[in-house]
């Protein structure tokens, strides 16, 4: 499967989802919905979360089972807390026109 | 398990090179870190290599074995603890400390084999000759040397040059993936900080010797 768009190309906004499609019976659902702000990471990030999560948030279990140094797995996580704390200012007008 | 953020196999080999601490850091390469400050140390003392400041490296004068230790350790640990606090005061976020001495003392791995380079007999002969000719200034520089001998003395230099810059590169990448500090915000503070190690190391250098005389 190809890889999720997260910006416009032509004006690096953040995209929506327009379109839904169901993979049995291809009924098909239209709407505007808002990406969640984790389908919003890069696919490795994403893994990094929920790997971060299966170790029950442990960054030595992490670092042991990536084969990483302790601080290479904590500036990885650094940095994506950094990256979800950027989408969440992003996200958060759009939240608020919705709410509205 | 993710596996997309490892490097390839292919620039695996260079990574262990010039960023080994993506891979260890901690207590592991502390461990192995002083083993090697003290190899290293050992080795000097074999040939009269010293490593008489941060980022120096001279031959010739004899001493006892404590001396090479010392040296090795007032290197790693003035540069450290400077890190350190640079990094505190950079980063304004806490790191683990064992990080920093233990990527720093690893980092002066590349030490060995210049202090093996250091050692070899051709060195040794060019490096008496130079000093006679230093002891004695009132007399005309005359050097009794084999061709050979000045050509691998000439290697060697270029070896020890090529591994003092591969250390740099080591203790920067260290103190960037300790402290988690990039661009030149790391470049700077690194610079500043390895300045002040190189004074401070040449100073406790100075201390221990006025301390504990040689003679």
């Amino acid at each position: 499967m190809s890889r999720l768009p997260i910006q416009c190309p032509a004006c690096r906004e953040q995209l929506n989802v327009n379109k839904l499609t169901c993979g049995k019976c291809q009924t098909q659902v239209e709407g505007l919905y808002e990406l969640p702000l984790l389908l919003r990471l890069e696919p490795d990030e994403q893994r990094f979360v929920l790997d971060f999560l299966k170790c029950s948030g442990s960054l030595k279990e992490m670092a042991a089972l990536m084969k990483l140094s302790y601080p290479t797995v904590r500036n990885r996580l650094d940095d994506i807390i950094g990256k979800i704390k950027q989408l969440e200012q992003v996200m958060m007008p759009e939240t608020k026109e919705q709410n509205s | 398990m993710n596996t997309e953020a490892l490097p390839g196999r292919t620039n695996r080999l260079s990574v262990w090179l010039f960023n080994p601490f993506t891979y260890i850091a901690g207590w592991q390469a502390l461990l192995l870190g002083v083993i090697l400050i003290i190899g290293t140390a050992l080795l000097g003392s074999v040939g009269n290599v010293h490593f008489d400041g941060v980022l120096d490296m001279h031959m010739g004068v004899e001493a006892p074995l404590w001396l090479f230790i010392a040296e090795g350790s007032i290197n790693w640990l003035s540069l450290t603890i400077i890190l350190c606090i640079a990094g505190l005061i950079v980063r304004g976020t806490a790191f683990r400390i064992v990080d920093v001495f233990g990527t720093q003392a690893l980092a002066r791995w590349p030490m060995l084999p210049a202090a093996a380079a250091g050692i070899l007999p051709a060195n040794q002969r060019v490096t008496e000759e130079l000093i006679k000719i230093v002891q004695n200034p009132n007399q005309p520089p005359v050097l009794a040397l084999e061709p050979l001998d000045v050509i691998v003395f000439g290697l060697a230099m270029i070896i020890i040059l090529v591994t003092i810059v591969w250390m740099l590169v080591l203790m920067y990448r260290g103190y960037a993936v300790s402290c988690n500090l990039k661009g030149a915000k790391a470049i700077v503070s690194f610079i500043i900080c390895l300045l002040i190690a190189e004074t401070t190391s040449k100073l406790g250098l100075y201390a221990i010797i006025k301390l504990f005389p040689l003679n």
